[in-house]
């Protein structure tokens, strides 16, 4: 895995900022409602004619609040549904505003005048502050309009007028930008928050592999200084089967091992390749195939699961096959050569270094053929 | 009995000599009517009338003939892709289009002559790489197989015997056929319908390989 694709799974700052902004504006939205606009309906009954019509206005505005909550709720936005939304909330405005009479226009009664504008940070905050600014502004408009229709133009109601426009609109445009302000500073947390996974994921992998390789050349070490020195001295024959053997083995080791400084996406499959090439110059034919969507196995297991088929495959006299295939969250290596039973298992290593829970050999042999599959299944933690 | 006979679509004229001496050497015998690099030739001439169309699925650099394939099964024919593409997307969009099976041309002989043999006579025919495929597939819409059959396709991805994989699981060879099989028609059953699928499952309600239960 690469270190991009670790970061590309950690859920969004800029997106979880947000849902929290979304959820403010419902609440002060709701809040204003109940608590402040709702005794005036009650208080005002009598001003309507008929005296439904107070809460009927009121009614259709908690209904569009509500069904942003759900929304909310339910991480999903308004989509297209936000213009007729706003139309809607719009023409009660414009419906409940005719419905008073003229003295007490802009008064206490008149709650839609400071309310509505709070629709517009809910239903177009998010497409940007121009939409909100509009809606705004196409509201006072209107409220203008019907002033001047009921005879209302006068200097004093104008005043009043500016000030709640000033006061309720002020607030809905803070809340509004804040929306912008806040996509801006979390997106750039979100992508700086990226970076340093990245860097910090890098760093672990180049340490990582640094560490495999300081093991791989101490093994190295271990095990073919000595086979060469032997060859060397002559204490070891290179025609003895178990030098060469030994020398087929070391050998690719050392393939994995330049394999691993390589760009290869697929390290198994890799060394895996690296041995079947080996035994391809030797002479014995063998096939190589991989199926499936497989998980990357760390280092260690990688190691563990080449190393346990690695001597079987290289007992293999005319023909092998090497496959590599996905099982269920883990990975299957099969080998299959044409060696018999008896020859084979005494050199399928015992597996140490690994968990047994998470590594399993099986066995299988016929007088002609043995199969050894070994299984790498992670625990779920 | 008539003998089975074969076209074949391969731009390789290697591949076409292999496997017409294979064909040739065949126990029943496999006549090649017909042979040529364009899909043209399994729908004219002699190759119109063969009873299996064994398709080369590349037969331009980097072009995947889907289309060719789509045509020759919508027109009834069976088709035994016969491709250097294994990939599991690859093999699964030609099932799914109605092939008889797929083999890939590192499967030689062992698994040619049968394939065109079981295709003739509807019968499923899974060589390892297609039992791999399907034990790997993760879509969504993919058949539902007991673990069982998953274990099963596997290993017989892995080793290429069935006589390995009935060692291992302590069952008969027939068994490990009847689960390799009953997967194949599994995937008959499921996606677009084509009249090719249709017979595979017909075929096998017939013999009594699966009963309409398992689908």
């Amino acid at each position: 895995m690469t270190p991009d694709g670790l970061v590309a799974e950690r859920p969004s700052l800029a997106l979880a900022l947000l849902h929290s902004l979304r959820v403010a504006r419902s609440v002060i939205v709701l809040v204003i409602l109940v608590g402040l606009v709702l005794p005036h309906v009650v208080a005002d009954l009598a001003v309507y004619e008929p005296r439904w019509t107070g809460p009927a206005w009121f009614a259709g505005l908690l209904a569009v609040a509500v069904a942003d909550g759900v929304l909310v709720l339910r991480r999903r936005t308004w989509g297209r549904a936000r213009w007729p939304a706003a139309a809607f909330v719009l023409a009660l405005s414009v419906w409940a505003t005719a419905l008073l009479p003229a003295s007490a226009l802009v008064g206490p009664p008149h709650q839609t005048l400071g309310a509505v504008g709070w629709f517009g940070v809910l239903l177009l905050a998010d497409t940007g502050l121009a939409a909100l600014l509009g809606f705004l502004g196409v509201h006072v408009a209107l409220t203008v309009v019907q002033l001047g229709l009921a005879d209302r133009l006068d200097l004093l109601t104008a005043v009043d007028l500016a000030v709640v426009v000033a006061a309720t609109g002020g607030f809905q445009l803070a809340v509004g930008t804040a929306g912008a302000a806040l996509d801006r500073v979390a997106g750039a947390a979100t992508e700086a928050a990226h970076r340093q996974a990245a860097t910090v994921t890098a760093e672990e992998v180049a340490r990582q592999l640094h560490d495999d390789r300081e093991e791989r050349y101490t093994r190295l070490r271990d095990s073919v200084l000595p086979l060469l020195l032997g060859i060397g001295d002559g204490s070891l024959s290179p025609a003895d089967p178990d030098v060469q053997r030994r020398a087929a083995v070391e050998a690719a080791r050392l393939r994995r091992l330049f394999a691993e400084e390589g760009d290869v996406v697929d390290l198994l499959a890799a060394e895996l390749g690296s041995l079947v090439d080996l035994l391809d110059q030797r002479g014995t034919e063998v096939s190589f195939s991989a199926t499936g969507e497989r998980p990357v196995p760390p280092a260690a297991v990688r190691s563990a699961l080449v190393d346990a088929v690695a001597p079987v495959l290289l007992a293999a006299r005319r023909s092998a096959r090497v496959t590599v295939s996905a099982a269920g969250t883990g990975v299957l290596v099969g080998v299959v050569t044409d060696t018999d039973l008896a020859t084979a298992v005494t050199d399928v290593p015992m597996i140490e270094s690994v968990g047994p829970a998470e590594i399993s050999v099986v066995v299988v042999g016929t007088e002609q053929q043995t199969w050894v599959e070994v299984r790498w299944s992670p625990s779920a933690s | 009995m008539e003998p089975v006979s074969v076209v074949i679509v391969d731009d390789h004229p290697a591949i076409v000599d292999g496997v017409r001496a294979w064909c040739a050497a065949a126990a029943p015998p496999i006549t090649v009517v017909a042979w040529g690099h364009e899909p043209a030739v399994a729908v004219s001439g002699a190759g119109a009338a063969a009873d299996v169309v064994l398709f080369d699925l590349q037969l331009e650099t980097g072009v995947l003939a889907f289309d060719a394939v789509g045509r020759l099964v919508a027109g009834g024919r069976r088709v035994v892709v016969y491709s250097q593409a294994a990939d599991d997307a690859t093999v699964l969009r030609c099932l799914e289009t109605g092939v008889s099976t797929y083999l890939t041309k590192a499967e030689g002989r062992e698994h040619l002559i049968p394939a065109v043999h079981a295709a003739a006579r509807d019968l499923p025919y899974v060589s390892p790489a297609l039992g791999g495929v399907m034990a790997g597939d993760r879509r969504a819409d993919r058949p539902v197989l007991s673990d069982r059959e998953r274990e099963v396709l596997l290993a017989w991805f892995e080793s290429d015997s069935k006589n390995l994989v009935a060692a291992r699981f302590g069952l008969s060879v027939k068994t490990i056929d009847t689960y390799i099989a009953r997967v194949r028609i599994k995937y008959a059953d499921v996606g677009r319908p084509a009249s090719t699928k249709a017979a595979l499952v017909a075929r096998a309600l017939q013999d009594g390989l699966v009963d309409l239960g398992d689908l």
